[in-house]
């Protein structure tokens, strides 16, 4: 067979896997697949493929959600963050396994390095309107504060800005998001220093407090 | 098929595996948790899974991105049961029951259609239309100002490229 013949039946296969040809097309294709085993190879070949179609959803061909932009920094802070505690894990195993003598020296090192903040501090939001959830998190930063919001129930599109306050009361502004539908995740920094933060909150743009959590511990080192 | 090598033990090789297969993980995250809060969570947890075993990923065994996707089979499998112990957290209801099987088959499911969606417009609309709509290809030939037996030969070329597609994707028959 040509390749030429061999096309006009190979073009066929979709159509007869699928079970689309007309009644009387199968019966020359069957009879070139019996004689041509490159075409039965390309059938085998494709047979799978018409197999897997079921599984798919026509309704889920349109463009899937993209991430929000930040995704990819949390995802990067996230290993700063692990990374950091592991290196002072392995730099604590690696010291622990020298002379007895050096222990003062290291429980000094260590008090006196600039510890990453591993784990921060859950903040809890006293009186929440109805329908909202929020959750934060602080994490020290060298200068300043990593503030992590969580919140749902925020009018979507809306636009609310974040601000932690001074013992002093002042408030500074931190930064903004627009609220989506579910749930919001917010990253910002704020140049307020950790042992100075006393509470953080977030206003909508017209200025109007919408939540407050007071920062009461500050546990990290 | 991974032309690229990604260290991801260090943060640039983290970056260039999130750059090309953040987006995809995420909609699929969201295919299989129904929620984008969580979805983002799982994203997060999954790099920072790989991050950690950075140092047992073999990339002559799996390509990169089958790899990222057995380990955000756990994370997301964990966090099923995590917000089944918890309904009231969350408010959107569950695509999937908790559990391996439905991880899997959504899986395949998103595979043939990222496969799909990364056809031509040509291939994949008449798989759509003869396979999906079951319309008759007169139909279809007619309402596309082609011939029917290119209808019908756009489908072996639009079945092939799907296979390829898939097959870039670590697909395995």
């Amino acid at each position: 067979m040509t390749a030429d013949g061999c096309r006009r039946y190979r073009e066929l296969l979709g159509a007869y896997l699928l079970g689309q040809l007309s009644p009387t097309e199968p019966i020359a294709l069957e009879a070139h697949l019996d004689g041509c085993a490159d075409c039965s190879a390309e059938l085998a070949d494709l047979r799978p493929v018409t197999g897997a179609l079921s599984s798919a959803d026509p309704a889920h061909l349109g463009s899937p959600p993209a991430p929000p932009a930040e995704l990819g920094d949390r995802v990067f802070a996230g290993i700063r963050d692990a990374r950091s505690a592991r290196r002072r894990r392995r730099w604590l195993v690696r010291s622990g396994a020298g002379i007895a003598a050096a222990a003062v020296a290291l429980s000094l090192a260590i008090a006196l390095r600039p510890a990453p903040s591993v784990k921060g501090d859950v903040v809890a939001f006293l009186h929440l309107p109805p329908g909202v959830q929020a959750e934060a998190t602080l994490y020290k930063r060298n200068p300043g504060i990593e503030v992590w919001l969580q919140v749902a129930g925020l009018t979507p599109g809306a636009t609310y800005n974040v601000w932690v306050e001074r013992a002093s009361g002042e408030r500074v502004r931190c930064g903004s998001f627009d609220a989506v539908m579910g749930r919001s995740h917010v990253v910002l920094p704020s140049t307020v220093d950790y042992g100075d933060a006393t509470a953080i909150g977030v206003s909508t743009a017209g200025g109007k407090d919408v939540m407050r959590a007071p920062i009461t511990s500050h546990d990290q080192t | 098929m991974e032309q690229k090598v990604f260290a991801l033990d260090e943060e640039d090789g983290v970056r260039a595996a999130y750059r090309a297969y953040g987006a995809e993980l995420f909609g699929f995250a969201c295919r299989s948790l129904g929620d984008h809060g969580l979805a983002e969570e799982a994203v997060q947890e999954t790099f920072l899974r790989a991050w950690r075993a950075a140092s047992r990923y073999d990339a002559s065994i799996a390509p990169l991105r089958t790899w990222l996707y057995s380990i955000m089979r756990n994370v997301v499998i964990d966090l099923t049961r995590a917000r089944a112990a918890r309904p009231s957290v969350s408010a959107g209801g569950p695509e999937l029951e908790p559990g391996p099987d439905a991880y899997d088959s959504a899986l395949v499911s998103w595979q043939v259609e990222e496969g799909l969606r990364r056809l031509g417009e040509d291939h994949r609309r008449v798989l759509v239309e003869t396979y999906y709509r079951a319309r008759p290809y007169a139909e279809v030939a007619a309402e596309l100002g082609i011939p029917e037996g290119t209808v019908k030969s756009r489908v072996y070329y639009a079945l092939r490229a799907l296979r390829l597609a898939l097959e870039e994707m670590g697909w395995e028959a």
